[in-house]
């Protein structure tokens, strides 16, 4: 035989192998891409003739595993993020009706821990009465004193910073006295029976935060803000055994929590308890036995789902990075509920008898957008803006990206937020090249001698970056060229991102920052359920975070300032119709729009043979990525 | 020299070698760009910059790197590997400590396949070769080989656990399974020994897909370096002495041939388990197996200058200490090497 033909049998059998594989690979992907259903509810009813009643244990797939671990005490960092504890072994003194708000997008304060509460009439003050007989998962007891501990425990961490509340600067805490000393007097004294001495401290009413009996905690403002009690819905509002704290190592330091909590949670006074994690790589729970809401009636529950003990004895969490195995897994049944990016998105989209998926309410508070650097030529210039917006296809962009699935809205205003979104009824901004070119001559920029412009995109964003090619080619259109600079997860910050540090330091920045950034590191959701939250975040000149756009003005400061100082609505509500006819004006922001989907081009989704219903937590996906599961139903039970 | 002399200059190079790595990854690592501090702490640097600075001053974030450099130093002398970031400050040593094991399960299952496999298949290629078996084998490891192992793994899942539902997707154990004790610190070592068998068996069958992933990009260069071995021993002149003796061909190949074929695959073997270490980055991330590899993932993303050195060093000692056994074995078999 030639060494020639015994080359080529080798060769031969590579290629077909080759070809083999290519062909498996196109089969698995090559499928029509339909676009998302826009009737699809976020309750989805399963299919009848398949097996029914609760699994022994339900099996979840998250993509993250929690920044922040497990460790509660972190929330002033917002995150642990995906925080899987969220109601499910931490609840809150209050919470939201979540069967509303992800049927209709309608924000409705209900009680948790808490009652019932008041506000004075200069609304400073506010007053929770606590639920009694409620008991963390260890039988420490839940009351006042354990809520007062937190609170200015997680104030220390802080460095005593008067923002520690989810950022929220309410607190006048320039009369504050808290730090290592009191802290060793809650740990000697304990807060089950404090101390005389301690109850002193506790009970010291010209403090920001102080009880009033075993079982009231008053929340002093330093202004009114009648918004305040949904700030306490999630993050700092999660509350945890400060007992428990305190006889474990206690709070730490603020540059050294204490890590002890990482892997071994905190009690919370949940419907379910950790019984192992495993870092990066499960979590598992099980029912909490003494559970207080274990006798809630089926209306309780129904008025208030967050509530809801739980229809699984045991759940595990798995994070797990990849997007076939997460799809692979939901095919298989090795987990009922799976979070799919658009990687797969397509496969579940194909299979709507098989998959159900959750599809947020057009009026949701998770949206996606791309900022302008209104401080660096030529985003500075307010005629150039406008002939951006009015150039970007959005309808191209939900189409093309989103699976359809981006409602339209006009910020800065969560569409949630119905009462505010949105005030002066401004008209999207019309797809219209003719008016972005007349906007473009306004603008006095002449773009045949513009250099191409940066837009960062974050690394791993596969959306942002396919977005990002539209926004391209359709400001090509107009004769801006952009340069897509994808950015690492690590340089996500400044000098590179304004959002990422305060105003001032965005500002300080703005001449390195780029002229157009995605906002925030995909998709985008409140830290708490207010109105003021996207004002105060990404319009005001005293945030501490998000104002990607680097952007003030003072007929908007005036809205901002008056959420936390004003007490009259109408007030309110006349500032901010001002600012917002002055922010569309400006124009620093494009609002891509209110994401459908939850992950922007995929979502959470499920067998549909088992899940019936599920909630997301009560901030459209700020704090957990997943379902929070004590609210999964099952099919047939 | 003797092999006492031999084996120290080898340790003191290995030792060099480590050095090596740890201040090129310190000066790569710092070089990353952006403010750790901003990456550490997200918005709460933002939303509290007494804080952030605290963590700069703690940390010794904005000095120079040499002078950063010097204190990682110090505190190595002291056993402390530093705090990591991205894992919320645990001790850098209890990441490594909780995360190696796994690794090193994946590692050393790949290295027993790729042997395996790698060895059956030379000696069967170099057996018959220049026949369709050989010409089918060598298609074979050529595919592997110039794969890369994310694309294998990918594979792999999409075929047996996707379509045929035989395998995990992802994980080490079944976590409703009650873990073994720790004796060897390998859980499924520790679990075979205290008779924990269905630990064992999950173990087993989540550690398949991560370690034929790995495998099959590395059991190529075995079988293609054992081929070869063999053909050239087979046309040796003691080979035509055994043969002329009588012996059936079988003896001739297996216990005159193999033998003497082996030897290379010493000195090939510390390579190996460079590329299995190295792979298991991937691979780890693809099945979301929590060994070393997903940590160096998760330290890169986060910036995470503790972590990255950490399992630099430690990616760097496994990888020495392989080459020096490879050495020192090669050395023990073949005195030659020595007298280098």
């Amino acid at each position: 035989m030639s060494t020639t033909s015994r080359a080529k049998k080798p060769i031969v059998a590579v290629v077909i192998i080759v070809l083999v594989l290519i062909a498996g690979v196109w089969y698995y992907t090559s499928q029509s891409t339909p676009a998302v259903s826009t009737t699809t509810a976020s309750l989805t009813t399963g299919s009848s003739s398949a097996q029914s009643g609760a699994p022994s244990t339900l099996v979840i797939d998250d993509p993250f595993w929690p920044s922040g671990d497990l460790n509660q005490l972190n929330s002033i960092y917002a995150i642990p993020y995906p925080d899987w504890l969220t109601y499910t072994v931490y609840q809150s003194l209050v919470t939201l009706d979540g069967n509303a708000l992800y049927a209709n997008g309608d924000v409705k304060v209900l009680p948790m821990l808490a009652t019932d509460w008041t506000a004075s009439s200069d609304g400073t003050t506010y007053t929770f009465d606590l639920r009694q007989g409620v008991t963390f998962s260890n039988g420490d007891p839940f009351n006042a004193y354990q809520v007062w501990g937190q609170m200015w425990g997680l104030y220390y961490l802080s460095s005593n910073s008067s923002a520690f509340l989810n950022a929220y600067p309410v607190f006048d805490m320039s009369k504050a006295n808290f730090g290592p000393a009191t802290l060793a007097l809650m740990a000697q004294s304990g807060l089950v029976n404090p101390s005389p001495d301690l109850m002193k401290i506790m009970t010291d009413n010209t403090q920001p935060i102080y009880v009033t009996g075993q079982y009231q905690i008053v929340f002093h403002l330093k202004a009114p803000f009648i918004y305040f009690p949904s700030t306490l819905v999630a993050f700092v509002g999660l509350i945890f055994d400060t007992q428990y704290v305190l006889q474990n190592g206690g709070f730490g330091t603020p540059v050294a929590f204490n890590t002890n909590f990482n892997q071994k949670p905190i009690p919370g006074t949940g419907p379910y308890v950790v019984t192992d994690v495993s870092e990066n790589s499960y979590v598992k729970f099980a029912k909490n036995p003494s559970y207080w809401g274990d006798s809630l009636s089926a209306a309780d529950i129904q008025a208030n789902a967050y509530l809801d003990p739980g229809h699984v004895q045991n759940v595990i969490v798995y994070t797990k990075s990849d997007d076939v195995a997460r799809f692979t897994d939901l095919s298989t049944g090795a987990a009922q509920i799976s979070g799919i990016e658009s990687q797969n998105w397509p496969q579940v989209l194909k299979n709507p008898d098989k998959y159900g998926y959750f599809v947020m309410p057009d009026a949701s508070m998770a949206f996606v957008g791309i900022s302008m650097n209104t401080h660096r030529y030529p985003t500075n210039i307010t005629a150039f803006r406008q002939a951006v917006v009015h150039a970007v296809n959005l309808t191209d962009i939900s189409q093309r990206v989103f699976f359809g699935g981006l409602a339209p809205m006009i910020g800065p205003e969560y569409p949630a937020q119905k009462e505010w979104y949105d005030l002066g009824n401004l008209p999207q901004y019309s797809n219209d090249l003719t008016v972005a070119k007349q906007y473009l001559a306004q603008s006095g920029v002449d773009v045949s001698t513009l250099p191409p412009l940066e837009f960062r995109v974050v690394s791993g964003c596969t959306y942002c970056y396919s977005t990002a090619q539209i926004v391209q080619a359709d400001l090509a259109q107009i004769g801006i060229t952009l340069n897509i600079e994808v950015t690492p997860g690590n340089q996500w910050t400044l000098p590179y991102v304004a959002g990422a540090g305060t105003y001032q330091q965005g500002l300080n920045a703005s001449q390195q920052v780029a002229q157009f950034t995605w906002f925030g590191t995909g998709t985008f959701a409140p830290g708490a359920p207010t109105p003021a939250d996207a004002w105060l975040l990404f319009a005001s000149d005293k945030t501490p975070a998000n104002n990607y756009a680097i952007y003030s003005n003072p007929t908007v400061q005036a809205c901002v300032d008056a959420w936390t100082s004003e007490n009259d609505p109408g007030v309110i509500k006349s500032l901010c119709t001002a600012a917002q006819k002055q922010m569309y004006d400006d124009a620093p922001y494009i609002w891509l729009g209110a994401i459908k989907l939850v992950f922007g081009g995929g979502s959470v989704a499920w067998q549909k043979s088992v899940v019936k219903s599920a909630l997301l937590d009560p901030v459209f996906t700020g704090i957990s990525s997943t379902v929070i599961f004590n609210t999964v139903t099952f099919v047939g039970s | 020299m003797n092999l006492t002399k031999y084996i120290l200059r080898r340790v003191a190079f290995g030792a060099l070698v480590i050095l090596s790595v740890m201040t090129i990854t310190f000066v790569l690592s710092h070089s990353l760009g952006g403010d750790p501090v901003y990456a550490w702490l997200g918005k709460a640097a933002g939303m509290h910059p007494e804080l952030a600075q605290a963590y700069i001053q703690k940390y010794h974030l904005h000095d120079p790197v040499y002078v950063q450099y010097y204190f990682y130093l110090v505190n190595l002398a002291q056993g402390n590997l530093g705090y990591s970031p991205s894992r919320n400050f645990v001790p850098v040593t209890e990441v490594i400590a909780e995360t190696l094991p796994y690794t090193l399960q994946i590692a050393l299952f790949a290295i027993v396949i790729t042997l395996v496999v790698g060895i059956t298949l030379g000696v069967v290629s170099a057996r018959y070769h220049h026949t369709p078996i050989d010409a089918t084998i060598r298609a074979f490891y050529l595919t592997g080989y110039a794969s890369p192992p994310f694309f294998v793994a990918l594979l792999l899942l999409i075929v047996f656990t996707y379509l045929l539902g035989i395998l995990p997707s992802g994980g080490a154990f079944d976590p409703t399974l009650t873990k073994p004790t720790w004796i060897t610190g390998l859980p499924i070592i520790d679990s075979l020994i205290e008779g924990n068998f269905p630990y064992f068996t999950s173990a087993l069958t989540h550690l398949i897909l991560p370690s034929c992933a790995l495998a099959l990009v590395t059991f190529g260069i075995v079988t293609r370096i054992l081929r070869s071995s063999l053909l050239e021993i087979m046309h040796t002149n003691y080979i035509r002495t055994a043969r002329a003796k009588g012996l059936d061909e079988n003896t001739v190949f297996y216990k005159h041939g193999l033998r003497h074929a082996l030897i290379p695959i010493v000195s090939l073997s510390s390579l190996i388990v460079t590329w299995l270490i190295t792979g298991t980055i991937f691979v780890e991330n693809v099945f979301s197996y929590p060994g070393m590899g997903r940590y160096v993932v998760q330290a890169l993303n986060g910036e995470d200058y503790p972590g990255i050195l950490g399992t630099a060093i430690v990616f760097a000692l496994v990888i020495v200490t392989a080459n020096l056994i490879a050495d020192i074995l090669y050395a023990v078999v073949d005195p030659q090497v020595r007298l280098g």
